[in-house]
């Protein structure tokens, strides 16, 4: 079984594994007291949330080098608490979805903040997040690999996807769910993993010493469960049912970039 | 260790077309995000519709049976649909989901129907139309047959017609990527599939000699039928059908040029080693067949009844 998805125990950002909704969790940076542990640690689990996609996108649509992609994606993040806009977004019920604000805040930050990165960088030494450096190497691998268009949307469901797995595994208790995350994982990741074939389920079937029947019913309920913990990871990025299926098509559906 | 594009690529599609109904309770009126306008038709993989989008746009919506979303056919048809829809002549994929009624696929509506609905009404069509229609399906299978993309199921119900009369190919529940090994999917797709455009090795089950001329075989069928009104091989029951495909000779179409009976004799070969290798090897011939000499004579001779 990949070291990735095998199950954590821990929660806090350094797991990746978020205890609670985005929501809260925006609203937790917004309503504690700058300086206090309890807005830091906030702050740190938002970075730990939302970097990735920030990274990628100052990496290829902005074609910024490795180490400047890595300041600038700090330094976007204390500008949004330096400059208040995330009080504004948690207080406008009509600022729409989240991504696309930190899209276009995103564009807006290069295009006339990014100059005083420096500055940023250096007054926010005290909130300073590590970006993890697996996945900065796992981003610029995708980078290699996968020229797309619109790299921020690309890495935000890359990110959607890794967290519902990890609670695809988190949540594999029983030995039937294990069971099931173990066929899921064999017949849908490990495949991709080692650019093999996939195995028919037969064959998958001789290998987990199950019958093909069960193979077939286990991915059929594991496919169910993984992508019923999409929408929830998504739905924690939205204000509304309505928004989170809109965010859903926009990111997954058959017309997504 | 981390994934890679394809995985992620495996992974969203996943979470498209198996994510929880968006509508809770049936609604005869709705399915999804989609207002249904009218039945289309039926078949044994579901119901089609007209519908339209909340932007307005008419669109062909096919809601399949249940259990064709349990395996990994629903999930093969989205993939391959997404895949094929970047060729030309070949039904586009618009959006898949799940619904408190089942799985759906939201497909380009084609306003001429389907290629059955247009031979129960005309009967037959002259050689030279069923020829240019013919040749547009195979011209559109030729980039697929390139990819390795094989369809299995081709025949008149899955031919659509555009406002402009020209072909789309549609329902690719049954198609098969070569470079693919699914055992399941291939006995399955035997079992549904239409004995009279079934090639002998398709029937035969016989895995390992599918290729382009299976699709050839079923394209030289379609040319039969369209110009005839009758399909090349039939019987009274699937065995008599069956033993027509392997055994029964293939016979002149009325009206047509030499030329285009020796074509499709040798779409409808048993041997798939006489046929055409693949599909843009039969829209070359067909080509031929309709030089305007050969138009020429078969206009001066009318068609069939």
């Amino acid at each position: 079984m990949p070291t990735l998805y095998t199950r954590t125990t821990g929660s806090g950002h350094g797991s990746g594994v978020f205890p609670y909704t985005r929501w809260s969790l925006v609203s937790r940076v917004v309503g504690s007291r700058a300086g206090t542990g309890t807005r830091r640690d906030a702050y740190a689990e938002l970075v730990t949330a939302y970097w990735r996609p920030v990274y990628r996108a100052l990496r290829v649509r902005h074609r910024k080098q490795r180490a400047t992609a890595e300041d600038l994606t700090q330094a976007f993040f204390l500008q949004l608490i330096e400059k208040g806009t995330l009080e504004r977004f948690v207080a406008d019920p009509d600022a729409g979805r989240f991504r696309s604000l930190l899209r276009s805040l995103l564009e807006r930050f290069v295009a006339t903040d990014a100059r005083d990165a420096r500055r940023l960088k250096r007054g926010g030494d005290r909130t300073h997040v590590s970006l993890d450096p697996g996945q900065i190497e796992a981003i610029e691998a995708r980078i290699k690999r996968e020229p797309v268009a619109d790299p921020f949307d690309r890495e935000w469901r890359a990110t959607v996807i890794d967290q519902a797995l990890r609670d695809l595994a988190n949540e594999a208790r029983t030995p039937l769910t294990q069971r099931r995350l173990e066929v899921f994982l064999a017949y849908e990741v490990e495949p991709q993993l080692r650019e093999g074939e996939r195995p028919t389920y037969t064959e998958l079937a001789e290998q987990l010493g199950l019958k093909p029947h069960d193979v077939k019913n286990d991915l059929v309920a594991a496919r169910r469960r993984f992508a019923e913990l999409i929408l929830e990871r998504v739905r924690e990025d939205v204000r509304s049912e309505e928004e989170a299926r809109e965010e859903l098509r926009a990111l997954f559906g058959v017309s997504a970039p | 260790m981390t994934l890679s594009p394809d995985a992620y690529e495996r992974l969203a599609r996943i979470a498209w077309v198996h994510a929880p109904p968006e509508d809770e309770e049936a609604d005869e009126d709705h399915l999804g995000r989609y207002r249904l306008l009218e039945r289309l038709g039926a078949g044994s993989a579901g119901v089609v519709f007209r519908a339209v989008d909340p932007e307005g746009h008419e669109v062909a919506i096919k809601l399949l049976r249940r259990r064709r979303s349990r395996g990994e056919r629903y999930l093969r048809e989205v993939e391959l649909l997404e895949r094929t829809a970047q060729h030309p002549g070949v039904v586009a994929l618009l959006d898949a989901g799940r619904s408190s009624r089942g799985p759906y696929l939201v497909l380009e509506l084609a306003e001429g129907g389907s290629l059955r609905t247009e031979l129960s009404r005309r009967e037959s069509l002259p050689w030279q139309e069923a020829c240019g229609i013919v040749r547009g399906v195979a011209r559109s299978l030729s980039g697929l047959h390139q990819e390795g993309i094989i369809h299995r199921d081709l025949k008149p119900e899955n031919i659509l017609l555009q406002g402009d009369g020209s072909p789309l190919i549609s329902d690719f529940g049954l198609a098969k990527d070569l470079g693919d090994v699914d055992g399941e999917l291939t006995s399955a797709g035997i079992a549904l599939g239409t004995i009279g455009y079934m090639s002998p090795e398709l029937l035969d089950g016989d895995r390992g000699r599918l290729g382009p001329w299976t699709d050839v075989f079923a394209l030289g069928a379609l040319l039969h039928e369209l110009v005839a009104g009758r399909p090349p091989f039939s019987g009274k029951n699937l065995s008599e059908a069956a033993r027509s495909v392997r055994e029964d000779a293939v016979k002149d179409l009325p009206g047509a040029p030499p030329e285009l009976n020796e074509v499709v004799r040798r779409c409808l070969a048993k041997d798939p080693a006489v046929r055409f290798p693949h599909a843009g090897a039969l829209e070359a011939a067909l080509e031929a067949c309709s030089s305007p000499d050969n138009a020429a004579e078969g206009a001066a001779e009318p068609s069939s009844p």
